[in-house]
């Protein structure tokens, strides 16, 4: 009964509360005709020798980090929920709420950091945290609000899980965890429609004078790109973190009942990041086209400037990902018996794997002295020089996400054993998707070398078409011939401690890739705090070294790896009793 | 006899095991071919719903 009070008491507060954020976001624009500040170099406070940039920069991406992984983490929590609604199984509960108590202890660290943001916004950049506060107005007080929201939310789906656990019960629980994803992922939305406004700004004259409305600047050109970027980002990235998690536990554990536990939750972490991780290429590859067609200038600061240079570390980090990912896969396959037959594969995909990393690392135009100019004959390697544009970093991409794909696929199929008489025939067709799909890859690739340019950038959604038939195309068939199969016993916490490593590696190397990311994104606004209309004035309104933004971002990196072992470290703790004391409430 | 019928069991096994090799190899040759068409009709209609228009061969006209 006193659970009926609770829910009347949320819809009664979301039926007034809703329409008013609606007439908010709807807000018709008084018409201000004044142009955008135009600040000069003293309008920037200067205190005590701090870099305004740097502090703020650090505090943007911390906070980046922590709301990513607090908005993800929700997401597959109640994904994971559901799956022990669908099987009856227990432990599926018990992970999603284990997902969920790292959430919590994570979570007030990312308002501490947001507050620190905006603290060092308003202090540092009042002119222009000023103009954003006028052009989206009461959009602010919505955060504001969806954050409350959050709050409220988070607490009660964390603390009801036991209050709700069986029987109906457990559907409201799943409900206030559907609200709880409905507004982490508004809140996020509409942060990123601040982030993109500065980039490609919507809704005002050339001189930033505000013509339109909330939401017209809300839709500005970059904003459904960045959500569907960040949104897959995020996932991949909650994965990561909550997979290093399980294989600190993992290791930490001397319980086998436990280490098995660990060892499950790092598998299906990592399935999550590797979902995540699988797509997130082709909304890069869109939020980069939409870059280039709102202003070519940006593309090429992104892609032919000085920022390119940082999509090599990408290559890098990307090719760190992927080889961690498949080699905690490849490690996998030694948990059930049968999974010896497909370790004659490995060496094949490790093939493809390393010679994509190289493929994608290869740079285009070489930073060469004089002399060496004169010994290559040009400033392009003969051999490796066309290794270095897109038709064969694409080719290279694809084929990577594709053996990823193969090396789960293998796993999953090490533990069952199809019983339909049609398993040969259904093989057959799948080695034949692989097989011809892996052709039109690397043919749509050579299609890019021969072709104009339009048809080089064109030929790439075919490849990326190609890559995702393959995996969805397996599936339906796997689904279908699996259906009945023969289990084979999957033993948990049958790995090497060797193998948990690579479950550090992808959020470390996650956390650095989206440091980097996010600077060449922010960076691409030159020098200007919103593009073309409101000028950076500051005594540092430059891009910096590729040096000194790389220490810039490690350091952030090293900063957010530490708060992660605090947050670790406290979890743990929280599960720790005193010897003597295991008894007591 | 015994040993008559054993050949005479292993022979068909042999030949039971062929036809099943010979069965799977002609389904791989007609999965090639479907997804060979797949993948031909989808790469044209991507190129021509970006407004690139390709030939029979692919290949931009």
């Amino acid at each position: 009964m006193r659970l009926t009070y609770f829910i009347a008491f949320f819809a009664t507060l979301f039926a007034f509360v809703v329409p008013e954020f609606a007439a908010a976001a709807a807000d018709v624009a008084e018409v201000v005709l004044e142009g955008a500040p135009k600040p000069s170099r003293m309008d920037y406070p200067l205190i005590a020798g701090i870099s305004a940039r740097t502090l703020a920069w650090s505090m943007a991406q911390m906070h980046l980090f922590l709301a990513a992984f607090v908005l993800a983490v929700p997401l597959f929590a109640i994904a994971t929920e559901f799956m022990s609604v669908i099987t009856g199984d227990d432990r599926f509960d018990n992970m999603a709420r284990e997902f969920m108590k790292i959430t919590m202890a994570a979570y007030s660290l990312t308002a501490l950091v947001g507050g620190g943001l905006l603290l060092s916004l308003l202090v540092f950049y009042p002119h222009l945290m000023g103009y954003l506060i006028k052009v989206f107005r009461g959009q602010m007080l919505i955060y504001a609000a969806l954050f409350g929201l959050e709050s409220i939310t988070l607490y009660i789906y964390f603390y009801s899980w036991d209050a709700l656990r069986r029987g109906n019960r457990k559907y409201y629980h799943m409900s206030i965890g559907l609200l709880l994803n409905t507004v982490g992922l508004t809140l996020m939305f509409v942060a990123n429609a601040w982030a993109s406004f500065m980039m490609s700004p919507a809704g005002i004259a050339p001189d930033g004078a505000i013509t339109g409305t909330v939401w017209e600047a809300t839709r500005n050109p970059l904003w459904n790109p960045l959500n569907l970027h960040r949104f897959l980002a995020n996932i991949a990235y909650g994965g990561a973190i909550v997979g290093g998690y399980a294989a600190y536990m993992f290791l930490s554990e001397k319980d086998k009942k436990l280490k098995e536990h660990y060892d499950w939750m790092g598998y299906t972490s990592n399935f999550i990041a590797i979902l995540g991780f699988i797509p997130l290429p082709f909304a890069g590859y869109w939020l980069m086209a939409e870059i280039y067609a709102y202003s070519q200038q940006m593309g090429i600061t992104a892609m032919g400037g000085i920022l390119a240079w940082l999509f090599i570390i990408q290559a890098v980090l990307i090719g760190t990902i992927m080889l961690a990912a498949n080699y905690y896969l490849w490690s996998g396959l030694m948990r059930t018996d049968r999974g010896a037959q497909y370790t004659k594969y490995v060496k094949y995909i490790a093939v493809v794997i390393v010679g994509g990393f190289l493929v994608w690392v290869t740079p285009h135009t070489l930073i060469l002295t004089t002399d060496e100019i004169q010994n290559l004959g040009g400033t392009h390697h003969k051999l490796l020089g066309p290794l270095g544009i897109m038709p064969a970093k694409n080719t290279a991409v694809n084929l990577m996400l594709v053996f990823t794909f193969l090396s789960f696929q293998m796993f999953y199929r090490s533990s069952r054993v199809p019983v339909v008489s049609w398993a040969k025939s259904a093989n057959m067709v799948i080695v034949a998707l692989y097989v011809v799909g892996i052709a039109n890859i690397v043919g749509a690739g050579i299609y890019g070398y021969i072709t104009p340019t339009v048809y080089k950038v064109g030929a790439s959604v075919p490849q990326v078409v190609t890559t995702l038939s393959i995996i969805i195309g397996s599936v339906i068939i796997d689904v279908f011939m699996l259906r009945g199969a023969k289990s084979e016993k999957v033993h948990w916490g049958r790995m090497t401690e060797r193998s948990q490593y690579a479950l550090f590696v992808l959020p470390v190397a996650f956390t650095w890739l989206m440091g980097l990311m996010g600077y060449i994104r922010s960076s691409l606004r030159t020098n200007w705090h919103v593009y073309t209309v409101m000028k950076d004035n500051s005594s540092e309104a430059y891009i910096p070294t590729l040096g000194d933004a790389g220490n810039t971002i490690t350091g952030i990196t090293l900063a957010f790896m530490a708060v992660m072992v605090f947050v670790f470290w406290l979890s743990r703790l929280g599960a720790t009793k005193q010897k003597g004391t295991e008894g007591a409430v | 006899m015994t040993t008559g019928s054993f050949r005479f069991t292993t022979k068909r096994a042999k030949d039971k095991s062929k036809d099943g090799k010979m069965g799977k190899y002609v389904v791989f040759v007609v999965a090639i071919v479907g997804w060979a068409a797949f993948f031909y009709f989808i790469d044209k209609s991507i190129m021509q719903g970006q407004g690139l228009p390709v030939g029979a061969d692919l290949m931009p006209v």
